[in-house]
């Protein structure tokens, strides 16, 4: 034994933090002194206990990439429920205030509803007509509004329409893969509104990711994995930035 | 993207973090929300050289230690700890496990945060060191401190129930 164990080199033996050297000749102290290798045991312990008694969570919703600083409360202002993760123990954030009006994503979700089965009228300006419907939907919401591209994930624009939003306008893109699902891109004005990260909404049987980026909400709505759905908005996303 | 591959695999692992450190889940993840969004906005400052989950555990500690020093936040912060020490252990059969996480809450939570890194999280002590901002020694002392204290509590618990076979 060429020096004495000190406590902190027990511990970065124990944690494999000690040079080769070194260590041969800590685990052969440690062998002559039990009481050394009972403490030992009981770190061993103690760490698969934490472990077990602090699992990794369940995950969360990535947040796309905000330029402004973003706060909880004002978006639980403007939602009414996040239902975040699978199998999460929690479905509501704790500050959700109940709705006086509806949230820009629920009437992403109930003109979602309402469209998306219509067979003979699914959208009000067909896509042969795309740049009639840009520009018509430019003038009345405000701003340059685009219909993004999702043909690498499959699904092409059917069209759109024009939608009431409380005094403001909203438009509804609608878009269809080749098995006839359809999802919907519902863009609305909403011009005080902070930017917010993307969040992801499970509301009776129908998914939406929704998000605010200048001025503008946006919420990607459809029957679809969660997966699905937020490569398609995280697509939307970068097409329209 | 690596880089938002990276972050996505270390966001199970900083929910853990966070909800040991601050035991209500709900404040635990708005936390690693702030921590995810302050990120994606810093991605620019990370440095490919280092790893990202270090960088986001670092950063996850600076909000919090940030968060801490605003009044109205920290009576929020203290009144969770507060409601959760008094309340009485209403289960009998008391598990080793929650005595555990239990004696964790009672130690100080500069020696909570330095064992679960090392001990939990895997984290080197060259990694615990950066993610922490403090030099070697102080992280050695609050781990033995730490695992110290754990034993101690352990066995001044009447009748622990413990994992490994009763003698």
């Amino acid at each position: 034994m060429s020096k004495a164990v000190q406590e902190n080199e027990l511990h970065a033996y124990f944690d494999g933090e000690l040079s080769e050297a070194r260590w041969a000749e800590v685990e052969q102290w440690v062998r002559d002194h039990p009481e050394a290798q009972e403490m030992l045991d009981d770190w061993a312990l103690q760490a698969a206990e934490l472990r077990q008694s602090f699992p990794a969570g369940e995950g969360l919703a990535l947040p796309v990439a905000a330029s402004h600083g973003f706060g909880w409360q004002a978006l639980a202002a403007m939602i009414a429920v996040a239902a975040i993760g699978a199998g999460g123990g929690w479905a509501l954030r704790g500050a959700v205030q109940p709705m006086a009006v509806a949230s820009p994503v629920q009437m992403a979700m109930d003109a979602h509803a309402t469209f998306v089965s219509e067979v003979i009228h699914p959208v009000e300006v067909r896509v042969e007509r795309e740049d009639h419907l840009l520009k018509w939907l430019s003038n009345r919401l405000g701003g340059d509004i685009q219909a993004p591209d999702l043909a690498q994930a499959g699904f092409s624009l059917l069209g759109g329409r024009l939608l009431p939003n409380m005094g403001l306008n909203a438009g509804q893109f609608m878009y269809e893969n080749q098995s006839g699902a359809r999802i919907t891109l519902y863009v609305a004005p909403t011009p005080d509104a902070a930017e917010t990260a993307f969040q992801f909404l499970d509301l009776n049987g129908l998914q939406a990711f929704y998000w605010v980026d200048k001025d503008m909400s946006y919420a990607l709505v459809g029957q679809a994995s969660k997966d699905t759905l937020r490569g398609l908005a995280i697509s939307v996303y970068e097409q329209l930035i | 993207m690596a880089f938002l591959d990276e972050v996505e695999a270390a966001i199970p692992a900083l929910q853990r973090y966070a909800r040991a450190m601050l035991r209500d889940p709900v404040l635990a993840d708005d936390l690693v929300q702030d921590c995810l969004e302050r990120a994606l906005r810093k991605r620019n400052l990370w440095k490919p050289t280092g790893a990202v989950r270090s960088w986001l555990f670092r950063m996850m500690l600076n909000i919090h230690r940030d968060q801490l020093r605003r009044p109205e936040a920290k009576a929020r912060f203290e009144a969770v700890e507060d409601a959760q020490l008094t309340a009485p252990d209403a289960q009998k059969g008391r598990t080793a496990l929650r005595e555990t996480a239990r004696h964790m809450q009672r130690l100080p939570v500069d020696q909570r945060q330095a064992l679960l890194l090392i001990a939990v999280e895997g984290f080197s002590y060259v990694e615990a060191c950066k993610i922490l901002d403090i030099p070697k020694g102080t992280l050695m002392s609050r781990l033995a401190r730490a695992r110290a204290a754990l034993r101690g509590m352990r066995d001044e618990d009447p009748e622990p129930i413990r994992l490994r076979s009763v003698k």
